[in-house]
């Protein structure tokens, strides 16, 4: 019986270890992502909203350029809300395929686990008293959809 | 309680797989160091995605559907996913099986969270009765063999296989989450050196916890009913039993404590496609711990789960 489990065990960790010797990091766009800096095209409405912090490198910001995908390169804020609180994503265009879409604020106003993604301890906190993190089944981004739509508009202007 | 020193952390978040993927770090290193870990791990979201994605044509498992009966040569990443998948479906005699798709696309799942594109993938027929039997792995050429139209769904394994490698990037850190969605692993210990306290949330109402665990490098994830509805009929939800095409109805949610949380979250799906007493029985033969919550919320646990109850 046990013997069965660790089968399991051998054949996920064997898995794991074979796609991360196959070296993905450097291979895909999103290594791109971190070594140079995404132009930012567009503010909108967001004075306030962090840019995503991938400044460290000393290469110059390339200019956006017409990608063969649908959306020019860069990075384009967007922000939504609805009557329980609001959100602000990032989303990152390479080679004009979507890189990354970064929450970089959100707000309540009253506690909805459903979009407290920035601050779990706080927000977790306060419901439970003392756990780090909740297991539950997966939410799906229903609550982000407008913002991230908003950016999405400006990719494609 | 907690009165020691609050160890300096980092949190942030980002989307991918149509959920929030939320990383904390607990370091004393250089912060350019503790981002760059981060990145990286993000980038594992990223990679995992791309390849696995049946929400977007030009993912490397859209492309092989468009390919019948034909061996096709595929990355590391799509074989290992898909060799694993198939693995479990075996060992769980198809109470989790990845060609599921074909089933979850009649009932709707199939728009693109970013874009909201819906794709119906050419290789769709819900007519014709396809399993994991129809697909074969010839390991010495790494190539992928569909012997039936079909539709390849590894939205628990690719999430776990993103969560795994995630961690090794951030396993030399003094503490760590990545919280996938409800998809866990906690590496360390918290902020406050102590090991990670995750709870499981209620079932039936969503703003408490129904039970609270304590452990530190492993991996949790609960599979539950109560998130992701067909946008046809919403009385379907995600869970569907391979073998009857129907939602599964005795379970409201299965968490799996594991130690990759690839085998976490397909564990805990099949431990809920069985229900309790095959669920938790399945759980102890792979040798994990693990809790199911009934409709009427009842819980079954394995043997030594209480080990990591608070």
């Amino acid at each position: 019986m046990a013997k069965m489990g660790h089968k399991m065990v051998t054949l996920c960790a064997v898995a794991i270890g074979i796609v991360y010797s196959a070296g993905y990091i450097v291979t895909e766009p999103a290594a791109l992502a971190q070594n140079s800096p995404p132009a930012i095209v567009s503010t909108q409405k967001t004075p306030n909203v962090p840019t995503p912090d991938i400044s460290t490198s000393p290469s110059p910001t390339p200019s956006p350029v017409a990608a063969q995908g649908q959306y020019r390169d860069g990075t384009y804020n967007g922000q939504g809300s609805n009557r329980i609180g609001g959100v602000e994503v990032a989303l990152t265009v390479q080679q004009g395929k979507i890189t990354s879409c970064e929450i970089t604020n959100c707000w309540t106003h009253y506690s909805v686990s459903a979009i407290d993604p920035v601050l779990p301890r706080e927000v977790v906190a306060r419901q439970s008293g003392k756990v780090d993190v909740v297991s539950g089944a997966t939410k799906s981004t229903d609550a982000f959809r407008s913002a991230v739509q908003q950016a999405l508009n400006q990719a494609q202007a | 309680m907690r009165t020691k020193n609050v160890k300096e952390s980092l949190v942030k978040s980002q989307l991918f797989m149509d959920t929030v993927v939320t990383i904390k770090i607990v370091s004393s290193h250089a912060k350019a160091e503790i981002e760059e870990s981060m990145a990286r791990a993000f980038s594992a979201f990223y990679h995992v995605e791309s390849v696995c994605s049946r929400f977007n044509n030009q993912s490397e498992i859209s492309r092989l559907s468009t390919q019948i009966g034909t061996p096709v040569p595929v990355s590391a990443t799509l074989f290992e996913a898909v060799n694993f998948a198939w693995e479990v479906a075996d060992f769980t005699e198809g109470a989790f099986d990845p060609t599921l798709g074909n089933t979850l696309v009649s009932y709707g799942f199939n728009r693109d969270y970013l874009t909201g594109y819906q794709s119906t993938p050419t290789s769709f027929n819900a007519n014709t009765p396809v399993n994991y039997l129809d697909i074969d792995l010839n390991k010495e050429e790494q190539t992928i063999l569909l012997r039936k139209p079909l539709v390849l769904d590894l939205g628990a394994i690719a999430k776990g296989l993103a969560v795994d490698l995630a961690v090794k990037e951030l396993a030399h850190f003094e503490g760590f989450f990545i919280d996938a969605g409800g998809d866990i692993f906690a590496g360390g210990m918290n902020e406050y050196d102590e090991p990670w306290r995750v709870g499981i949330r209620h079932p039936d109402k969503k703003e408490e916890i129904i039970r609270s665990l304590q452990l530190t490098n492993m991996a949790v994830c609960t599979s539950g009913s109560y998130e992701r509805r067909s946008p046809i009929s919403k009385d379907v939800h995600h869970l569907i039993n391979p073998h009857s095409s129907i939602p599964q109805s005795d379970s409201l949610s299965c968490t799996v404590i594991a130690p990759f949380a690839m085998m976490a979250d397909a564990f805990s799906t099949a431990a809920f496609i069985l229900g309790a007493k095959k669920g938790i029985h399945q759980l102890e033969l792979a040798g994990l711990d693990g809790l199911l919550i009934t409709p009427t919320l009842e819980m079954f646990m394995t043997k030594e789960m209480r080990r990591y109850l608070v």
